[in-house]
């Protein structure tokens, strides 16, 4: 039943459901302004919108109208990442954030709702072509999970972590691996931005003692918001902070103390063989041995509870060698391993 | 003695007269300007407005027989030529690229909407939303017309020493000042802002009377009026 559940894969086309009316007329407007010898005057279009503005209560009747979501909303979850940059420039112009309610979103929501939480975490994966509305449609997911009272785990954009990094650095605890020093930073904050309310009043500690340095101790029964801050504000520890959040929530979800959705926005970076970073002997590292793809990545697989995986495969997260297609199964059969994702065989 | 030529003189030309290079000081010597038109050729009329003006008036019928000359290609008849904004893409243009000029003054544009709109929509009352200007064309001509300077000055050599002196300007070049000011603004340093978004807040600014532009246009005057004791060098 796991493993039924785990294939849903569901393709994100455009669909105007309730909308095809509006499209109709304006395609009749710019024939007309083909044969006229002046511009025709101006329409006023008013976009068809719903004040139906939590997700979790949105249904098929609200198809393709556009709802609002709040500016300190999309500030709290998107200031750090998450919306395209076009479509946010678009909304710091028209001073608002509008989302339209698209059946790709609406069904991973309803799917999300009736899952059995007992379970293996769920794996929900967004593929399409490019421009055709995957990141916006995580964006709504995301929404509706923050508002479900789901402890987030979103990655904005992976490929930035893979080939737009600020700093690599040698991790100073394990050998062989690699931080992310400045990009974990940001990654920190913008967990804490999203999640701060909620791990105030599920109150999550740790289970065990870090030892950071010589000095820097955060020991068992710490609450967990406490990494966190160390890791915003040392960057040298930051990787290492986030590995340890990832194992902590593991841990408290399968324990059944709160529960976890990990949004990823690009998740078949995770699976490339390659990276920008060139190592001494001139060759380049598997991304495989990045602190921060090993933290994130335990949280796909099977051996944990209470949890739920939505992310998108996009052809851009690969590298040019393979972008041939769009579909999920071209773009994550990159390793024996990433099939494992698709097939829930763990 | 004046039929058919012009009076306008070329700096060159006089040069080879043997007379001084200060072409604003008056003269009587007449010379030809140089065309590859005959003289009695006509402008093109290319606006559809004043094509109707002509009809009604009858000026057509003088013009039945006349050679016209070929028209510009940026000169358009459609209903958004706009002959400031033409002349302008000219100055923005480097080393003939005009296609390039064009894109960055339609961005720029387009940036002065973005940027109105965006006050626009986060205006809270009617007054404030009535008062925002969107139309980015207003905002260029209300600025272009903001940073016209009323004086020039102009090197006049008296006994050894150049003086600044103020004299009077024509239109043509009050309005060429004042877009050359707004291109050199858009080309300053720290090119992480680009040409069309430092033009775009400099237009806004101008169109309000502040801004460094008009600041330029302030210091002339004022140094216009410093040197106002020197105006009558003007005469010789």
């Amino acid at each position: 039943m796991a493993r039924l559940l785990s294939r849903n894969i569901f393709q994100s086309f455009s669909d105007f459901g309730g909308c095809s009316a509006l499209v109709r007329n304006v395609a009749v407007g710019r024939e007309a302004r083909w044969w006229s010898n002046e511009a025709s005057p101006a329409v006023k279009v008013t976009a068809p919108r719903t004040s139906l503005n939590q997700p979790g209560l949105q249904t098929e009747e609200q198809l393709g109208l556009w709802y609002t979501l709040e500016q300190d909303i999309a500030k709290q979850l998107f200031g750090l990442g998450g919306i395209p940059k076009q479509f946010a420039t678009q909304c710091k112009t028209f001073a608002e954030t509008c989302l339209m309610i698209r059946k790709p979103a609406l069904t991973t929501i309803d799917y999300i709702k009736k899952t059995n939480l007992a379970l293996p975490p769920n794996k929900f994966i967004l593929y399409g072509r490019e421009g055709v509305g995957k990141s916006l449609s995580l964006v709504h997911i995301t929404h509706f999970l923050s508002q479900d009272n789901w402890l987030l785990v979103h990655i904005p954009w992976a490929p930035r972590w893979r080939r737009g990094f600020k700093e690599i650095t040698a991790s100073a605890t394990v050998p062989g691996r690699y931080d992310h020093p400045l990009d974990a930073v940001i990654w920190l904050q913008h967990f804490k931005s999203q999640n701060s309310q909620l791990l105030k009043t599920l109150q999550l500690e740790t289970s065990e003692e870090y030892k950071w340095s010589r000095r820097e101790v955060t020991e068992a029964g710490a609450p967990l918001i406490d990494i966190v801050e160390l890791g915003i504000s040392r960057a040298r520890f930051a990787s290492d902070c986030i590995m340890a959040v990832t194992t902590e929530l593991k841990k408290h979800a399968t324990h059944q103390r709160c529960k976890i959705a990990v949004v990823a926005d690009g998740i078949n970076t995770f699976f490339c063989l390659t990276s920008r970073y060139r190592l001494e002997d001139l060759t380049y590292l598997n991304p495989e041995n990045f602190t921060i793809f090993q933290a994130f990545m335990q949280l796909f697989n099977n051996n944990w509870r209470n949890g739920v995986v939505v992310a998108s495969v996009d052809s851009l997260a690969n590298d040019g060698a393979r972008r041939e297609s769009y579909l999920p199964r071209y773009l994550l059969r990159q390793k024996v391993r990433s099939a494992l994702i698709l097939d829930g065989r763990h | 003695m004046t039929s058919g030529y012009n009076c306008l003189v070329i700096g060159l030309a006089r040069c080879r007269l043997g007379l001084s290079s200060n072409k604003y000081q008056l003269s009587n010597v007449f010379l030809r300007t140089y065309s590859q038109y005959p003289p009695h050729f006509v402008k093109p009329v290319y606006q559809p407005a004043q094509l109707d003006d002509i009809l009604e008036s009858g000026e057509s019928k003088n013009l039945e027989f006349t050679p016209v000359r070929a028209a510009y290609v940026n000169h358009t008849s459609s209903i958004f030529h706009d002959k400031i904004v033409m002349k302008f893409t000219n100055h923005v243009m480097k080393t003939g690229r005009k296609s390039l000029a064009r894109e960055l003054v339609e961005k720029t544009f387009q940036e002065i909407k973005r940027i109105q709109l965006q006050k626009w929509n986060e205006a809270k009352t009617a007054e404030e939303k009535a008062n925002t200007e969107c139309n980015p064309l207003t905002i260029f001509h209300q600025a272009v017309e903001n940073c016209r300077p009323v004086l020039q000055l102009i090197p006049i050599k008296r006994g050894g020493i150049r003086y600044q002196v103020p004299i009077p300007i024509t239109d043509k070049r009050s309005y060429f000042i004042s877009m050359r000011w707004f291109v050199h603004a858009g080309r300053e340093k720290e090119r992480k802002i680009h040409f069309p978004e430092r033009l775009a807040r400099e237009l806004i600014a101008a169109s309000n009377n502040e801004g460094r532009v008009v600041k330029q246009k302030q210091d002339l005057h004022r140094q216009c009026e410093a040197n106002r004791a020197y105006a009558h060098y003007r005469w010789g």
